[in-house]
């Protein structure tokens, strides 16, 4: 299971830097395909299967043949993109910030167990809503989606409902923004 | 079934929880329910549905007048997402307010710019109502959630003016610039998730105060402060403003009236709650970690505001830079927050000083932008400093109510910006902090000059041979939104008392 982790995480990495450092839009769309189906199969290592194909679903899926769409609509030109100058400088930053904290999280022990926080003591009663309250053996017997749904529409109802909200807007605004010809 | 099977057990929301959310279902209906009538309305007829916009704010108000009695204890609902307290409804009013004085002035400012459209008021509305979502917010999911709703809605006016490049150039400004601060604030909410466990303020001040070691998780604290630099984006910190001058230029005047001030009271109001109260740490002094980098950002505002403010000729830049400064002044009250007194207690001092400032800023800022967005001539912005020139003389009374404003927003008695100064200020000398309180006043010197520099223009006769400028007509809800604005800004300048007494109130009661 390590091992897998490690593979994982190396293609995500890997493919991330393709994404910033790729001189043709459409291969760095391409990377980012990679990047979000590697991102789907750590939930799955997670025991999170319904995830794992709501991440393929909507993100490998539906978001990026929207983005490959408008790339190939738009067809920008290799020659558009700069040779490597501010990205690079921007991507190298980027990378040495996120491995160094990477490196403190190692160092540190994001400590994956039932004891949380710096020894707090989680997953009781008076604190329900912990992420680490979740044990592959009562989720799988209560089902995935089960869980999913049980905790989406109980404990998470307000985000879920704002997130409806939030989309209406942006229904709105993108009727109102392209409508052609004012009324 | 789902229940049994449940590793977890799960809490349905009830009645109580509904009540929580009384005000938002109230606007969140309004809003809707506009929707469906700008369908049936006839276009000519586009000032009624101001009207149904301004009803289901007045409604909105009531609810949240009840609720400001009706919520005392506050309570946390929807498992601990969302804050029914007196907090939030205090923000809540002053939300629902200038959202009410934007309303007024909307109708006639968009009609003579030919963009009076249904949608405008039910945007107007969504963001309002993101804004009190924000404001109540206990968890890191409602807060990121409401920062999108009320952004979205913003993103869509600032280029509400479909066919003007400038309007449009604002909007994707805004909306490029604005989702690179959410990829921030979302960031650092996952850093404090990973080391904290949880999404609710609550667990996550307790796992923060059950911290055994003395040394700081550097993690913890780089989720904390990129955090802060999603809020900074949205109350327009320097030196994260730079989308300020353009998108408040670019947007219809109206728009950026609203925005200008509603923006920064929801984010504030936020800002307080997660940090001044959720990541002071207790016991564990966390707030010293992050504390002075709130201090920096403060005074790099009120430095670089008022600086860049000097050399504006453009009345709505000039207005963002001031806009800036006034973040870094509030910024103070949110620095200085959780301080411990020498006695052993903790001040809210810094905190009262914010809201009575968000009280004053509201109504003053929307004043200054009122009286540019009402007089606005058809089809244009009022925008350089020119079209103020010689303003006295053909409209005393709107031009010694901008005056006051602007005396306002530099902080001169008997105003509202003066008490809003001065509570920042001595809550930063109460706190031991007294560089920060010498930068805001040597930088509030500064500002009157800019300030002072409009007021004058406005009583100089116009330039031989110069044309003078085409003023608008104010009209009656014009006349009505500037004598309100007027008297809330000498109201709270003389009798600090009400709004303080209330700010108070309302810090009694707020719960993380």
């Amino acid at each position: 299971m390590t091992v897998l982790f490690a593979v994982v995480i190396a293609l995500a990495a890997v493919s991330s830097l393709g994404v910033v450092f790729s001189r043709q839009t459409i291969y760095s769309a391409l990377s980012l395909v990679l990047t979000v189906s590697m991102l789907a199969v750590l939930f799955l290592l997670l025991n999170a299967q319904f995830l794992f194909a709501v991440q393929l679903i909507i993100y490998a899926g539906a978001v990026m043949v929207l983005f490959v769409f408008i790339v190939a609509l738009l067809s920008p030109d290799a020659e558009d993109r700069p040779a490597l100058d501010l990205r690079a400088v921007i991507g190298i930053t980027g990378v040495v910030v996120v491995t160094a904290l990477v490196f403190i999280a190692a160092r540190n022990g994001i400590t994956y167990s039932t004891n949380g926080f710096h020894g707090t003591v989680v997953g009781t009663a008076s604190d329900p809503y912990h992420t680490f309250n979740f044990p592959q053996d009562a989720v799988n017997n209560a089902g995935n989606v089960q869980t999913v749904a049980g905790q989406l529409f109980t404990n998470y109802l307000l985000p879920f409902e704002i997130t409806s909200m939030l989309l209406l807007v942006a229904a709105i605004g993108a009727v109102y923004l392209t409508r052609r010809s004012s009324r | 079934m789902l229940i049994a099977a449940s590793p977890v057990p799960l809490t349905f929301p009830g009645g109580r929880d509904l009540i929580g959310i009384l005000p938002e279902l109230v606007l969140g209906g309004a809003f809707l329910l506009l929707m469906l009538l700008d369908l049936v309305i006839p276009a000519s007829r586009r000032s009624w549905l101001a009207g149904f916009a301004l009803l289901g704010i007045a409604a909105t108000f009531g609810v949240t007048i009840w609720a400001w009695f009706d919520a005392n204890p506050g309570r946390l609902v929807y498992s601990g997402s969302f804050a029914y307290d007196r907090f939030a409804l205090f923000v809540d009013a002053i939300l629902l307010v200038s959202a009410g004085l934007v309303v007024m002035i909307s109708p006639n400012y968009l009609n003579r710019r030919g963009i009076h459209y249904g949608e405008y008021y039910a945007l107007i509305l969504a963001a309002t109502l993101g804004m009190m979502l924000l404001a109540g917010a206990t968890s890191l999911m409602v807060i990121f959630l409401a920062i999108e709703l009320l952004s979205l809605a913003l993103y869509v006016l600032s280029g509400f003016s479909r066919h003007e490049e400038r309007s449009q150039e604002a909007a994707l400004k805004y909306l490029l610039l604005g989702g690179f601060a959410s990829g921030f604030l979302l960031f650092g909410m996952a850093l404090i998730y990973g080391e904290t466990g949880h999404t609710q303020l609550a667990q996550i001040a307790a796992a923060i105060q059950g911290q055994t070691t003395l040394t700081v998780d550097p993690l913890l604290l780089a989720g904390v402060l990129l955090l802060f630099i999603g809020f900074a984006f949205k109350i327009s910190a320097a030196p994260f403003h730079s989308w300020t001058p353009d998108v408040y230029q670019g947007a219809p005047t109206s728009v950026t009236t609203f925005m200008s001030v509603t923006t920064k009271v929801a984010a504030f109001a936020a800002l307080v709650r997660v940090f001044t109260y959720t990541f002071d740490g207790g016991g564990t002094h966390f707030y010293q970690h992050w504390e002075p980098v709130v201090a920096l950002v403060a005074i790099t505002s009120m430095v670089v505001g008022n600086i860049a403010a000097l050399t504006q000729t453009s009345v709505k830049r000039m207005l963002a830079y001031s806009g800036i400064a006034q973040a870094g002044y509030i910024l103070i009250g949110v620095a200085v927050g959780p301080v411990l007194l020498p006695s052993g207690q903790t001040s809210s001092f810094g905190t009262i000083g914010v809201l009575y400032y968000l009280a004053a800023y509201a109504v003053t800022n929307i004043g200054a932008f009122a009286v540019i967005t009402i007089m606005a001539g058809r089809g244009e912005d009022l925008d350089s400093y020119d079209g103020l020139r010689g303003l006295a003389h053909r409209r005393p009374f709107v031009a010694a109510s901008m005056a006051l404003f602007l005396f306002s927003l530099g902080g001169f008695p008997p105003t509202a910006g003066f008490f809003g100064k001065f509570l920042v200020f001595t809550a930063a000398i109460n706190a031991g902090q007294v560089p920060l309180a010498l930068w805001g006043i040597a930088t509030s010197a500064v500002s009157a000059f800019y300030y002072l520099r409009v007021g004058l223009l406005m009583y100089q006769r116009p330039a031989e041979g110069a044309e003078e400028y085409r003023w608008s007509r104010t009209g009656f809800s014009g006349s009505a939104v500037l004598v309100a604005t007027t008297a809330g800004t000498l109201i709270l300048g003389v009798m600090i008392v009400l709004v303080y007494t209330a700010a108070t109130a309302s810090l009694k009661g707020l719960i993380v």
